[in-house]
């Protein structure tokens, strides 16, 4: 399978050989979903632009009310980082859970958004942290939820002409709990069956802004949003776990395949956040 | 699509033109010549091809050669000092971690590039630091062993 192969500098530079390569082409990061799906013969591109020299979409970087990640920072990095240790430890655990070391040196945050498997490790805790992505085409750049960004299984809002530029994560505020959780048959380099990210903030005994992001079990990375109201309601008992997770499980729309089927998916659903909220306040 | 590229694999400066869809594994194996690193599934699974690319262990089979460039490669067969095997290659035989050895170079590699960062491991972080390589002999407990004691050797020496 031959395709020509361009490197890019900068974004505008980028930008601007997709324009001019935009039938079957591909920006090529980390590589670790593109490489494979060009040997599965999935995709057959004309061309591929690397983009892994630009210094803009590299670095993470600190600010009071945000962590900005550039989309090529790899999973090792945010594994290894200590800023995110300390600020989002979420971050690097969940890039920790992601395939194997090897793997992680090569693939990127951006690429694991950017492919958007409806599996993709990195979005449903990004999502549950209410994070930002800003977008870059040739017109100028725009601001969007992170949770608009998917759009269906490897497809996203951005189209031949855009580029992610980074991803902007409010710091979590005191007392807000988060984990996430997914259910695989190994744990190394395995896809998740289902996973799922919750999260609140505790003030008081009381939960607000809860969140509950599913993976897997949906056309997209999803918010159960009936079950993230019902956990608002906390009463201080640990009744209310099952009518949660019973939500969470009716909201999601998954699908069979090999890694497991439909019942299984939604029964799972259930106990998976059963289980993370059982957790979460222990 | 063919270009230039420069690599330095194992310290010699290699400078290459090559068909721009290679992975580094292709070039490595079939342009260089150099067949110790091993393909096995090819994407990305079983870790038989791991080399490490600027210091970093990568699966070779999952990066372009044309991404490479300018890279420092280093693979199985530039690790020996002055005819010396380096102290992990000697505990895999030592402690009979090598079976048919079609995993040994990429776990060898994988497991030279964890050290570095985790001079005292435990068994633990070994296993999880080894999960990318795949021995279809299962001979992981003496990977283990060969891997704890050449931390040992390697602590020693320093």
């Amino acid at each position: 399978m031959k395709f020509d192969y361009y490197k890019a500098s900068s974004i505008n530079e980028a930008l601007a050989l997709k324009r001019k390569y935009s039938e079957r082409s591909a920006f090529l990061a980390g590589g670790t979903d593109l490489m494979i799906k060009i040997r599965m013969k999935r995709f057959a591109p004309l061309t591929l632009i690397n983009i892994k020299d630009i210094n803009e979409l590299q670095g993470i970087q600190n600010t009071d009310e945000y962590i900005r990640i550039g989309p090529l920072v790899t999973l090792s990095e945010i594994a290894k980082s200590d800023l995110l240790k300390n600020e989002i430890p979420i971050l690097p655990e969940t890039a920790l859970m992601m395939a194997s070391p090897q793997v992680r040196n090569l693939g990127t945050i951006g690429g694991n958004l950017c492919n958007a498997a409806p599996s993709a490790d990195m979005a449903p805790p990004l999502i549950a942290l209410d994070s930002d992505v800003i977008l870059v085409s040739e017109k100028g750049e725009e601001k969007i939820k992170l949770e608009d960004f998917f759009k269906g299984p490897g497809e996203s809002v951005l189209k031949n002409d855009k580029i992610l530029k980074s991803i902007l994560i409010p710091k979590p505020a005191d007392g807000f709990k988060m984990t996430y959780r997914r259910h695989t048959l190994r744990e190394a380099m395995d896809i998740a069956i289902i996973s799922a990210a919750v999260g609140f903030l505790q003030v008081d005994g009381n939960i607000q802004s809860s969140r509950i992001v599913l993976g897997a079990v949906a056309p997209i990375p999803m918010r159960a949003k009936k079950a993230e109201s019902l956990l608002d309601k906390y009463d201080g008992t640990n009744k209310i776990f099952e009518t949660v997770a019973v939500a969470a499980m009716n909201e999601s729309l998954p699908i069979n395949d090999v890694r497991g089927t439909l019942e299984y998916r939604r029964e799972m659903v259930k106990v998976l956040i059963k289980r993370t909220l059982g957790e979460l306040f222990n | 699509m063919k270009i230039p590229i420069n690599l330095n694999i194992n310290g010699d400066p290699y400078e290459l033109y090559v068909e721009t869809h290679l992975s580094l594994l292709d070039v490595l194996r079939d342009v260089v010549g150099l067949t110790g690193t091993n393909r096995g599934c090819n994407q990305g699974d079983c870790g038989a091809c791991t080399v490490l690319f600027n210091g970093k262990a990568v699966n070779s089979c999952l990066l372009l050669a044309a991404d490479a460039d300018g890279g420092e490669i280093v693979t199985i067969e530039g690790l020996d000092r002055e005819g010396k095997l380096n102290p992990i290659q000697q505990t895999f035989i030592d402690e009979g971690a090598v079976q048919c050895g079609y995993c040994s170079p990429g776990m060898i590699m994988q497991a030279i590039s964890f050290l570095e960062e985790n001079p005292e491991p435990t068994e633990i972080q070994v296993k999880e630091a080894i999960e990318g390589n795949l021995c279809r002999c299962t001979g992981y407990k003496k990977i283990v062993n060969a891997i704890m004691k050449a931390s040992e050797i390697l602590r020693n020496s320093k």
